[in-house]
């Protein structure tokens, strides 16, 4: 069950690791890019097959001429669960923008949250926002940075969350998995 | 033929404009390998607003979080232009979900300046934010500011055609509106807190945010440089320690990891209690960005002052 959620919070982790990164693609002139031709381009390690297998040390470009924000999450879904993904998590993009996913505080009135938490704990993980997110783009950085796999991924957020109240960790690893279960919901994806 | 009414209400109009003499500012900041675009943004820029003589136009290249955070909070700034590239994603299906894209606004170093824009003076009347995608970054304030005129893409736009757009709006909202500015210095009270910073390299400038709210930026460094400056934590007797956290944020992208913070502590008249947010062997946590934890009893804090938020003049 533990390493069942545990593997669940790591592909959240793994959409950020490689989503955080930014682009080092060509400038343009135009501000959105907006009529660019339809491209998809790899730079690192996708396509090197065990580059890939670890939390998306490639960073995957795909560049669409009109994207909507559908494009962007179909090509996370794509990305992600794709066939380049036996082992997670890749990047999205159009447009050179690159996305950088993180935690956001949850709403106190919203009812959905108060039947999934507690009161308190829905303040302890809004009060620790920024050190959630901080030890989110540490382990970003380092799996990123020495290509560590997936075990040695989750042993960092095993270490760096002792760090953080347990409210803040149960709402972190819960939200993540929700996450997860809506873009493949949204996206139809098994 | 125009009656006198029509010739008094104009003069009327244009002399209640031109009390002061405002600023109208272009921050651009493409990539370098832009310079046609911003060539072209810049002779828009002056050959549009060129009309406008009582104003001094101020159009300024390759600007950064620092020149953001200066003009927002210049009490003679009337109308604030940014041009660079942005954007803001929305996922399709997570709406409600606590993970979300964070805002993202470009500058030509490719550093996140999108949090420098959360402070902005009233005097203030019009903001334009040209990038793709940016009207997240500036919602809550258009939210909360009735007399502000604006224009933010909320879909992808060429740098050229947006700029015209964005300035044709402005003077729409300029001939439109009496501007009434800050007659005095808006005031409030607050907990002073002291940062001193050592670099021995180049340094970014920095966001200081408390609480999650903007409430200053240390400037750049050029090299080995002892910096010291004074901030205000806004106080209110709801605080919470959350509004004590304090964290410094350059903005630099992930690729960018090169660490020239320098040495920082934070402190107050009353309290040294601001531990960095770090792993048990110092190293902080957090790339690009840190996090000062508030360590002491709220009650402790008893040095509450009045401050300047936004001077008149």
């Amino acid at each position: 069950m533990m390493k069942k959620k545990l593997t669940t919070l790591m592909m959240a982790f793994a959409i950020f690791f490689t989503m955080n990164v930014t682009t080092a693609t060509k400038a343009e002139a135009l501000v959105g890019f907006a009529f660019k031709s339809k491209v998809v381009k790899t730079i690192g390690g996708i396509g090197t097959g065990a580059g890939v297998g670890v939390f998306g040390i490639g960073l995957l470009i795909a560049k669409f001429g009109a994207a909507t924000m559908s494009n962007l999450g179909a090509a996370i879904v794509t990305l992600i669960y794709g066939p380049i993904i036996a082992a997670i998590g890749l990047v999205i993009l159009d447009d050179n923008t690159v996305v950088d996913l993180e935690y956001q505080p949850i709403d106190l009135l919203n009812t959905e949250a108060h039947s999934n938490f507690s009161l308190e704990e829905i303040q302890m993980y809004n009060a620790e926002l920024e050190e959630l997110n901080a030890v989110r783009k540490t382990i970003q950085s380092e799996v990123s940075a020495e290509g560590k796999d997936l075990e040695q991924a989750k042993t960092l957020w095993e270490n760096y969350s002792q760090a953080l109240h347990p409210s803040t960790i149960k709402v972190a690893e819960k939200k993540a998995a929700e996450f997860i279960n809506t873009l493949k919901a949204a996206h139809k994806i098994q | 033929m125009i009656n006198i009414k029509t010739i008094l209400l104009l003069l009327s109009i244009i002399l209640s404009q031109s009390v002061w003499a405002k600023n109208i500012v272009l921050l651009s900041s493409l990539p370098k390998s832009d310079l046609k675009t911003t060539f072209k943004v810049k002779n828009i820029f002056h050959n549009k607003l060129s009309g406008l003589s009582d104003h001094e136009i101020i159009y300024i290249n390759e600007a950064d979080q620092e020149d953001i955070y200066k003009y927002l909070n210049d009490p003679e700034t009337l109308g604030f232009f940014w041009l660079s590239h942005g954007g803001f994603k929305k996922i399709r299906g997570n709406r409600a979900g606590a993970i979300k894209p964070a805002p993202i606004l470009f500058d030509h170093n490719k550093d996140n300046v999108a949090k420098a824009f959360q402070k902005i003076h009233p005097n203030i009347k019009y903001i334009s934010v040209v990038g793709c995608n940016s009207f997240q970054i500036l919602e809550g304030t258009i939210n909360s500011r009735e007399d502000l005129g604006y224009y933010i893409p909320t879909k992808k736009v060429i740098a050229t055609f947006a700029l015209r757009k964005a300035i044709k709006r402005f003077k729409k909202h300029y001939w439109s509106y009496k501007y009434n500015y800050l007659e005095e210095d808006q005031v409030q009270d607050g907990v002073q807190i002291k940062i001193t910073r050592s670099t021995q390299t180049a340094s970014k400038s920095l966001k200081v945010l408390a609480g999650r709210k903007l409430i200053g930026i240390i400037p750049k460094t050029q090299g080995k440089e002892d910096q010291v400056f004074n901030y205000y934590i806004p106080f209110s007797n709801e605080l919470t320690k959350r509004d004590f956290k304090i964290v410094l944020a350059s903005g630099q992208n992930a690729e960018d990891a090169t660490d020239n913070f320098g040495d920082i502590e934070v402190t107050s008249s009353d309290s040294q209690m601001w531990k960095l947010f770090a792993k048990r062997d110092g190293t902080p946590f957090g790339v690009n960005e840190r996090v000062y934890l508030f360590k002491d009893n709220l009650e402790n804090i008893q040095d509450v002052e009045e401050y300047i938020l936004y001077r008149a003049r």
